[in-house]
């Protein structure tokens, strides 16, 4: 009876252990997944300088500048280069954009791509901007023909109760492929840049997390242009971060 | 403590010395398969632009094929065929070798024709596949136990639920007629091996080389696209998909040669006076199940095949642009996805049919009636597939025919759950843990199936359909009640396969752990579900969020369970206490066989003279 008894004793100690060691096994791979899930992109602040006069009152003024490059050798030669597939078009100097709350953001992008037809025209316009507009080469436009695109920079977010609705869509025009063909990018955008300079405002709510993508189809080499930068963050798309 | 004697052969044990097969095995296989794999890769993308998708995708597909093949060249699965075709057929000692004789544990990992090792092995590797689709499954549901989560990222999520439906769905096709009807089926019928030994371990070795392909998705970014793979999501996506597709080609290999193996045994190698209307119900129930496979499960391939053109050589069969369809795709898959649900459900149910006369000592209610029920399923369910479709924005006149055809499909299930209710009724339950398992079928099938008629209809479906509840539905068929079955099915003939009985109490705590914690996982779901709660999606509102915490608390009960099983299998394995030839004093042949079981399984061919249910009964 003995030792039956310390037998069913180590039989159910054994299981125990056994149960314990099967959670921290399951808990490990959570905690390696939760690790890959850190997030991989470089992080772009924007930098508040005076404040802006608003309907909302006065609000901060922020200011960030991004690009967007055919290639990485034209990126590099911008100071940005992130990504490393060569041939890929992408965003930079990074993908998570961080800007501050309640606060009047005014973005600047030098655009470098050739493009084509939009696959939906309701990206052709501007959308949630201060006035609704933006300008290209200091002229103000609302829209661009959907036939003039090279890409876009669309943010938005989940209509959650916890953070308020944020939505900017912007068309970018696109660089004629004779100027791509001819031009060689610099810094300085008073010398040679063929690019165009593409300004607009946006007015942050309050805390919240978002994210931007490209409408236009600009994976080339797969299935409708969805793959490859389409289809990983961290080229066309990245996330926006309301703090 | 009292040991299992696993040598029983008083013949000398085979040793074809100078035989290429003794020296091959697992290790070997897994060597030969990496150099196929890696030596294609690198002298493939030698030549190719591995900047462009296609490139990358064809160079990997290739890869993950030369690895499948490599390992069945490594593991001597070829080389049977190769003797015969050079007319040098093995030797009768190399035949037994082959068949594992007095190897031992070595013969698990040896391409081993005996079905008794077959089935060991489906079992091993069925319980590896489920334990990493049960581990990401509580993944997905840590990722849900809040709104706003960021347990994992969006694009790990989508990979999780991907690579948890895959992996599950194929552990659940293997789960009964893998382990059961390679190591029970041919002894049930009274059959000294499978019709084809040989194809039998190639249905094994070819299923084992789709795990590490499967694996491989996650160092290649992951399946985004969940279990079904719709074009043009599966075209699109990144090298990850390549695994997915691989694994379903391999997969659909190998199920077909399982498929037609033991629908050969059970046709020509019954015992003498079995005849159809006495063979053990678990027989007809896995025989319909691969019969029904095989038809069905190609045209998943035939699909792969498809995706894998499309992404690799820039062929446009499910490009709208350029004259393909996308439904076409979804056409393929559920002409394969629905029968498919009833190839797990059918064997699971089987088993419980197998254990209820046993348990409650009385006949099997209606026999002629469970044969009519399992073949009306089988039959419908090829009728089926569209309902999956209701809101693809097809022809929706299309859609009554699919509506009535599902709506048909619950009276032969009815009748197999009249069956049972029939075969308890005024019974004396033995309530042991096969027998439980049967209670907790017939409530979670219950629940299961008066869903499933929801969503079978147009305007409930039209509602219901993408969202939580048609999750909950699904996993109170298929984990509920298939997975149920099958776990009965291990309880019920663990003494036979092992020698050893499983722990009863450690059975009985993994099976409440494992049941309340399947019922408060599930059960607010379906309300979730019908409020709104979409699935497949790592974040949600936070109307949901107490039914979400409730669910994953019921997850990892679960999980606690499903751990605790493990232990008592393998505990009950190495230590349990030995099983007598026939503890459940049942009637069916595998009873009739000692363990450890010869070779040859009979010493001499048994003659059937009654039916295997006549319990009460006088023999006839």
């Amino acid at each position: 009876m003995t030792t039956s008894t310390s037998s069913r004793s180590k039989s159910a100690i054994g299981g125990l252990i056994f149960v314990l060691i099967g959670v921290t096994v399951v808990s490990t791979v959570g905690f390696v997944l939760h690790s890959l899930s850190a997030d991989p992109q470089k992080k772009l602040y924007a930098t508040v300088n005076g404040t802006m006069s608003t309907p909302q009152g006065n609000l901060p003024h922020a200011f960030i500048t991004e690009g967007v490059y055919p290639d990485l050798a034209t990126a590099r030669a911008n100071g940005s280069g992130a990504n490393n597939n060569k041939d890929w078009v992408q965003y930079g100097p990074a993908t998570h954009l961080v800007l501050p709350q309640h606060a009047y953001v005014t973005m600047t992008l030098h655009v470098y791509d050739s493009g084509e037809n939009l696959n939906n025209a309701y990206f052709g316009k501007v959308v949630g901007t201060v006035n609704g507009t933006m300008t290209v080469d200091g002229q103000e436009v609302t829209g661009i023909d959907p036939t003039q695109v090279q890409h876009t920079f669309t943010l938005h977010g989940l209509p959650t109760s916890t953070q308020d609705p944020l939505f900017v869509n912007v068309p970018l025009q696109r660089v004629a492929t004779d100027d791509q063909d001819n031009f060689l990018p610099t810094k300085d955008a008073g010398t040679n840049f063929k690019g165009h300079t593409v300004v607009f405002s946006f007015i942050t709510g309050g805390k919240g997390e978002y994210v931007w993508n490209c409408e236009y189809p600009c994976g080339d080499g797969t299935y409708q242009k969805f793959g490859a930068v389409m289809g990983q963050l961290g080229y066309m798309s990245g996330k926006v971060t309301v703090a | 403590m009292t040991t299992v004697e696993y040598q029983v052969s008083s013949r000398p044990v085979p040793n074809p010395a100078k035989s290429l097969i003794t020296k091959l095995h697992m290790g070997t296989g897994m060597v030969v398969g990496a150099i196929f794999a890696f030596g294609t890769y690198f002298w493939l993308r030698s030549g190719e632009d591995m900047t462009v998708a296609h490139n990358v995708n064809r160079v990997l597909l290739i890869s993950m094929f030369m690895w499948s093949f490599g390992f069945l060249i490594g593991i001597g699965a070829f080389i049977g065929p190769f003797r015969w075709l050079i007319g040098k057929d093995l030797t009768d000692e190399e035949q037994l070798f082959l068949a594992g004789d007095g190897q031992g544990v070595s013969r698990y990992f040896r391409y081993c024709t005996d079905h008794k090792v077959v089935g060991i092995q489906y079992l091993v590797g069925v319980m590896v596949m489920l334990g990493a689709g049960g581990t990401l499954a509580m993944m997905i549901r840590t990722n849900l136990l809040s709104p706003g989560s960021k347990f994992v990222t969006p694009v790990i999520y989508n990979s999780l639920v991907g690579l948890h439906g895959i992996t599950m769905i194929v552990a659940m096709i293997v789960v009964s007629t893998g382990p059961f009807g390679n190591f029970i089926l041919p002894i049930m019928i009274g059959a000294r091996d499978m019709a084809f030994p040989r194809l039998n371990a190639l249905s094994w070795w070819v299923l084992f080389t789709a795990i590490p392909v499967l694996c491989s998705a996650w160092f290649l970014g992951g399946i985004p696209t969940g279990w079904t793979a719709y074009a043009p999501l599966s075209v699109q996506a990144g090298p990850g998909m390549n695994a997915f597709i691989a694994t379903i080609i391999i997969f659909a290999i190998s199920t077909a040669v399982a498929g037609a193996n033991i629908t050969a045994t059970v046709v020509t190698m019954r015992a003498k006076g079995m005849k159809w209307n006495r063979v053990p119900i678990f027989v007809v129930g896995a025989t319909m199940s691969v019969a029904l496979a095989i038809p069905a499960f190609p045209t998943f391939m035939v699909s792969m095949i498809m995706t894998a053109l499309d992404r690799t050589v820039n062929t446009t069969f499910f490009d709208a642009n350029f004259g393909g369809s996308g439904w076409l795709y979804a056409h393929l898959f559920w002409i394969m996805g629905h029968p498919e649900v009833y190839v797990i459900l059918i064997p699971g149910v089987a088993i419980l049919m197998e254990i209820v006369p046993v348990f409650v000592r009385k006949p099997l209610f209606s026999y002629n009636a469970a044969i009519l029920g399992f073949a009306g399923i089988s039959g419908l369910s090829g009728l089926v597939w569209a309902h999956h479709m209701y809101m693809s924005g097809w022809l929706p006149l299309l859609n009554g025919p699919f509506m009535i055809t599902t709506e048909m499909i619950s009276v032969p299930t009815g009748l197999i759950f009249l069956v049972i209710l029939g075969t308890l009724w005024r019974g004396k339950p033995w309530m042991k843990l096969p027998m439980l398992s049967v209670y907790a079928f017939l409530w979670n099938m219950l629940i299961g199936g008066i869903t499933g008629v929801y969503l079978s209809d147009v305007p409930a479906d039209n509602y219901l359909h993408g969202s939580m509840y048609v999750t909950a539905h699904f996993h109170y068929t298929l984990m509920g009640a298939a997975l149920t079955g099958a776990i009965a099915g291990l309880a019920y003939w663990f003494p036979k396969m092992t020698g050893r009985m499983l722990h009863e109490k450690a059975g009985y705590t993994a099976f409440w752990f494992t049941q309340i914690g399947f019922q408060i996982l599930f059960l607010g779901m379906f309300i979730a579900g019908a409020e709104g709660q979409p699935r497949r999606v790592a974040d949600y509102a936070h109307t949901y969020a107490t039914s979400d915490r409730i669910s994953t608390i019921g997850a990892y009960l679960i999980g606690i369970g499903m751990i605790t099983l493990l232990w008592a299998v393998i505990h009950s394995w190495r230590k349990g206490d030995v099983a007598p030839q026939n503890p459940w004093g049942a009637k069916t042949l595998e009873w009739t066989v000692p363990f450890p079981v010869p070779l040859e399984n009979f010493d001499e061919l048994p003659v059937i003279t009654s039916d295997p249910y006549g319990y009460g009964r006088s023999e006839k």
